[in-house]
């Protein structure tokens, strides 16, 4: 069943109450909820026009170019948000190519799934989705975390401490609590929450058991690859807080 | 030949497009096992002065020698090492009093029994209870943490001990005892000492000689004993002054 842009209009009214009800409490997220909204509306339907042509794009490199694009942009959307990480941009590049490129590797090896736009773009958006959230996390926990425990930080560095074992505990503080988001999706994923993935392929008529196979194969390269951009990031990151004479910077 | 020798030491601190100068050009020379007090009002420079001499903090420019040798020779760890420091609050680390002594022996690879032995003399030296050792270090009051924090710094055996407002924190008995402390640790272990204070009375207790900072200056650098009685500079009268209109009947 295709649904018509008259049923988009319909649904995208619960939005529209949300951004009436946060202008209401003055929350402050009133422009960004209507930004966000709009957003979604123009970057699916842009997708969408992409896709046609993208899906049935079978060079590998024309397939590189346009994952490279999805990170960049995922990048660039946690740096902004991350501004007081120095070189958050970078550091999130590094760490979602990462994740993406070594669980994606493995499963083009094992020849679990084909080279193809239409099986790939899909699974690499869903990682770099999961990816993000785990880097903007970290990098979110991390700074806290050094901001509030400065004073240790600094009696670390008086007795020698350099800047990995000054922050060893906070890293490992913030590496935990960037993998909540992650393994709350895996618990429930199946009992709570149908993948939309999976929900959308046994919509348009496939097996169940088929879709759900493909669901697990997604679930643990999305669970390998936030780990490993979770890691990579906390491994950039934690030494931007510091000059090359071991001062926390201002 | 000086301990420490500091030469035209300045420190601007920039935000945004504005930079403002928190001292400069002070020099000022200490000998060995000497005990040097930093006196002045809030925002003289004294504290970012002494954050400087072991580069948590970095001089704009100017000069800081330990022993004729320039602290931007030797690595920030082995500096560190070499020149302790406490911080104002006891700082210490969510770990058992044993673990935060024993923190920088354990960076340096020391083995379990040494780190042991060290942090039972050294917490005698503080005059503290070895039963203490296994406690959590968070669950002692502030004036026991703040020895704490003392021990773990003298663990590195630095030659040099920066004291950053150690007893501000702390009634006047708790302060008291850490400033016997700090005799016992120049007269016992030869240390040499730079004390930041806001006190009158732990600099008059302490300090052989006192240097007193005026908006990032300089002011006068003399013994404690003439600093008090004869003071020769008309800002450090002043400021004198101004403490004994506050104070005067409680000054002795």
């Amino acid at each position: 069943m295709e649904v018509s842009y008259w049923g988009v209009g319909l649904s995208s009214l619960v939005v529209v109450a949300v951004i009436a009800i946060a202008r209401y409490l003055r929350l402050g997220i009133t422009l960004e909820l209507a930004n966000v909204s709009v957003r979604v509306f123009f970057q699916l339907l842009l997708m969408g026009y992409v896709l046609t042509y993208v899906l049935n794009a079978e060079h590998p490199l024309v397939i590189f170019f346009i994952l490279v694009g999805m990170v960049v942009y995922g990048a660039y959307t946690v740096s902004r948000r991350e501004s007081m990480v120095r070189r958050a941009f970078w550091i999130t590049f590094i760490s979602i190519s990462a994740g993406i490129f070594l669980t994606l590797g493995i499963i083009l090896l094992g020849q679990v799934i084909e080279l193809k736009a239409y099986t790939i773009i899909p699974v690499v958006s869903m990682i770099i989705s999961n990816s993000m959230n785990g880097v903007n996390v970290m990098m979110d926990r991390l700074k806290g975390e050094i901001r509030s425990q400065k004073q240790q930080i600094e009696a670390a560095l008086c007795l020698g401490a350099s800047a990995k074992e000054a922050t060893e505990e906070l890293v490992r503080t913030a590496i935990r609590a960037s993998f909540i988001p992650t393994l709350n999706r895996a618990l429930t994923v199946g009992i709570v929450t149908l993948p939309g993935s999976m929900s959308g392929m046994i919509f348009a008529g496939i097996n169940p058991l088929a879709a759900v196979k493909y669901q697990m194969l997604i679930e643990y390269v999305i669970i390998g690859s936030a780990a490993i951009s979770i890691f990579c990031s906390a491994f950039l990151s934690y030494r931007e807080f510091f000059t090359k004479e071991l001062q926390l910077r201002e | 030949m000086s301990k420490i020798r500091l030469e035209k030491a300045s420190f601007q601190r920039k935000s945004g497009d504005s930079t403002a100068s928190i001292f400069a050009e002070i020099t000022l020379e200490i000998q060995k096992q000497e005990i040097v007090c930093l006196l002045g009002p809030s925002g003289s420079g004294k504290s970012t002065l002494l954050r400087c001499i072991n580069r948590l903090g970095e001089l704009s420019s100017g000069h800081v020698w330990i022993d004729d040798r320039s602290i931007f020779d030797l690595p920030p760890q082995e500096l560190r090492r070499r020149v302790g420091m406490v911080l104002q609050t006891p700082s210490l680390f969510d770990l058992t009093v044993w673990e935060n002594i024993s923190y920088g022996l354990r960076l340096k690879g020391a083995s379990p029994a040494d780190q042991q032995k060290r942090a039972r003399e050294l917490i005698r030296l503080v005059g503290l209870d070895e039963q203490l050792l296994t406690r959590e270090a968070l669950s002692l009051s502030i004036g026991q943490q703040q020895r704490v924090s003392i021990a773990r710094t003298l663990a590195n055996d630095p030659e040099v001990l920066l004291l950053d407002e150690i007893t501000s924190a702390l009634d006047p008995q708790s302060a008291r005892i850490i400033e016997d402390l700090i005799l016992l640790i120049r007269d016992q272990l030869g240390k040499t000492i730079i004390l930041v204070t806001h006190s009158m009375h732990t600099a008059k207790r302490v300090a052989d000689r006192i240097a007193l900072l005026m908006n990032g200056r300089l002011v006068e650098y003399v013994e404690t004993e003439r600093f008090f009685s004869h003071p020769e500079q008309e800002e450090t009268k002043q400021f004198l002054a101004a403490f004994m209109a506050e104070e005067g009947a409680e000054w002795k």
